[in-house]
């Protein structure tokens, strides 16, 4: 039930995005809104790792599909991200919008720079294009930023659900910064 | 049993780690050099990237779907004002072609009778109850010069004369009442007479008395002012001959005359004060060109 709520919010998330990069061009600033997501997954108590790691497979699957990204490039970035997020133990860390902002902006970089690195490797000469590095560093900050900055509500509306799932299942709900920090 | 967990867990996380790495390889991989593997690969993640596909595409659609009706809306909006803006310009640019048409007409008019001539706008019309007119009020009066007895043309023919004048106003009698007499002539035969209104409240007519009876009057003639009596000057259209009433004795004929002006739709006609009246001797609408010396075909 919580997972399949967690996979419909992930959606709803993708198709606001979706729906509003289409109608207003925020280029480079496009925001990567499952990124949160899949951080207060690996920062929450109640997923375990390979619930979490196969929610954010589906997740970065889906994202995939909705950005026209080569498959698996989105899907490993999160499954990543969500391994991160887990093993650094970071609940404390996102107790405020602030920190939560933060660490979504250093998130979201590394992630950016795992999609260039990936690019890189796999992607045949001819079609990725290095550019100066003025562009690369854009090409990573901007969407990071949009991201960082949306993340509050986000984590606000991914707990908000998350609760709600608990509580029809008659369980207590303890996300990130509500309990012990994760190691 | 905790080993065999964590040991699960740490074969499931790399396994999460590494399809999607395989996946990559084998989506971008120049499709002539693939191999067995990644053949694998491709055809395990088809299925599914078909599926998260299809679920992308269908809810873009509805949302795509969604805003074009949002745009068709505010765009079908958007032309029912322009098209409503347009219509009104347009019906504004056509009263103002047809106001610039009446004016044309009454310019020429005006070259053609020569002599002293006033515009007058139609300011109100009395209708009799089958909705002919029957009396036409200008703006143009007293103060304007204008006096009982002026005759007032429009682009078409006569309409009449003044009848009565007060302060900016006046009225006019129309060729058509039963109280008005206008000297006239037939144009094809030179034919003279009387010209009287019927005062028929549902047809505009007039009749031509006292033509005689050895003038060959058809339906058709065209009926022009004689300019006898100097009330109204020469050679202005009035009306043609819709029928011909010739009796078995007597010695004079009566023809009936429609007027050539349309005194339902009446706008802007001229009021001819000074010199006018000797005037006429141009061609043009509502004027003939040659009635000092008509031409008779008796």
């Amino acid at each position: 039930m919580q997972n399949a709520a967690l996979l419909l919010l992930g959606f709803a998330l993708l198709v606001v995005q979706a729906s509003a990069t289409a109608l207003v061009n925020v280029h480079p600033f496009s925001p990567n809104l499952l990124l949160p997501m899949v951080i207060y997954l690996g920062v929450s108590h109640d997923v375990g790792i390979v619930r979490g790691g196969m929610l954010a497979f589906v997740l970065g699957y889906l994202l995939d599909s909705f950005t026209g990204s080569p498959m698996g490039l989105h899907t490993f970035v999160l499954v990543a991200t969500y391994m991160l997020a887990r093993g650094a133990g970071l609940s404390l860390v996102l107790r405020g919008p602030l920190f939560q902002i933060g660490l979504t902006f250093a998130v979201s970089v590394i992630a950016g720079g795992t999609i260039l690195a990936l690019r890189a490797i796999f992607e045949r000469p001819a079609a990725f294009e290095a550019g100066t590095v003025g562009d690369t560093v854009l090409t990573l900050v901007a969407p990071a930023l949009t991201t960082a900055a949306l993340a509050p509500l986000v984590f606000f509306a991914v707990r908000s659900f998350e609760q709600l799932a608990t509580r029809r299942s008659g369980r207590a709900p303890s996300g990130p910064g509500e309990g012990p920090g994760l190691s | 049993m905790n080993f065999f967990r964590r040991f699960r867990d740490a074969v499931l996380v790399a396994a999460l780690l590494a399809v999607p790495f395989f996946f990559l390889n084998a989506n971008l991989k120049d499709p002539a050099k693939t191999n067995a593997v990644d053949r694998v690969v491709l055809q395990m993640s088809a299925p599914l990237q078909w599926v998260a596909t299809q679920a992308a595409r269908g809810v873009s659609g509805v949302i795509e779907e969604y805003v074009y009706l949002v745009d068709v809306g505010r765009e079908n909006d958007r032309l029912r004002y322009e098209n409503a803006r347009l219509s009104q310009e347009n019906r504004r640019l056509r009263s103002e072609g047809q106001e610039n048409r009446r004016l044309r007409d009454l310019l020429q008019l005006r070259e053609q009778l020569g002599g002293e001539q006033i515009s007058a706008q139609v300011i109100g019309k009395e209708v009799s109850a089958n909705f002919r007119v029957v009396r036409v009020r200008l703006d143009r009066g007293e103060r304007d010069r204008v006096k009982p007895g002026m005759p007032v043309v429009a682009p078409e023919g006569l309409v009449g004369q003044i009848r009565r004048t007060w302060g900016r106003y006046s009225d006019v009698l129309l060729t058509v009442d039963r109280t008005s007499a206008i000297d006239v002539v037939i144009e094809r035969n030179g034919a003279r007479g009387m010209l009287r209104g019927t005062g028929e409240s549902d047809r505009y007519l007039c009749r031509i008395q006292y033509l005689l009876r050895a003038d060959e009057v058809r339906v058709g003639d065209e009926v022009f002012t004689s300019g006898l009596g100097h009330r109204f000057p020469a050679n202005i259209l009035v009306g043609r001959v819709t029928n011909v009433v010739r009796r078995d004795f007597g010695l004079y004929q009566e023809a009936e005359v429609t007027p050539a002006a349309n005194f339902s739709g009446l706008e802007v006609v001229s009021v001819l004060t000074m010199g006018a009246r000797e005037a006429g001797t141009q061609d043009g609408a509502g004027v003939r060109g040659d009635l000092a010396a008509p031409q008779p075909e008796r």
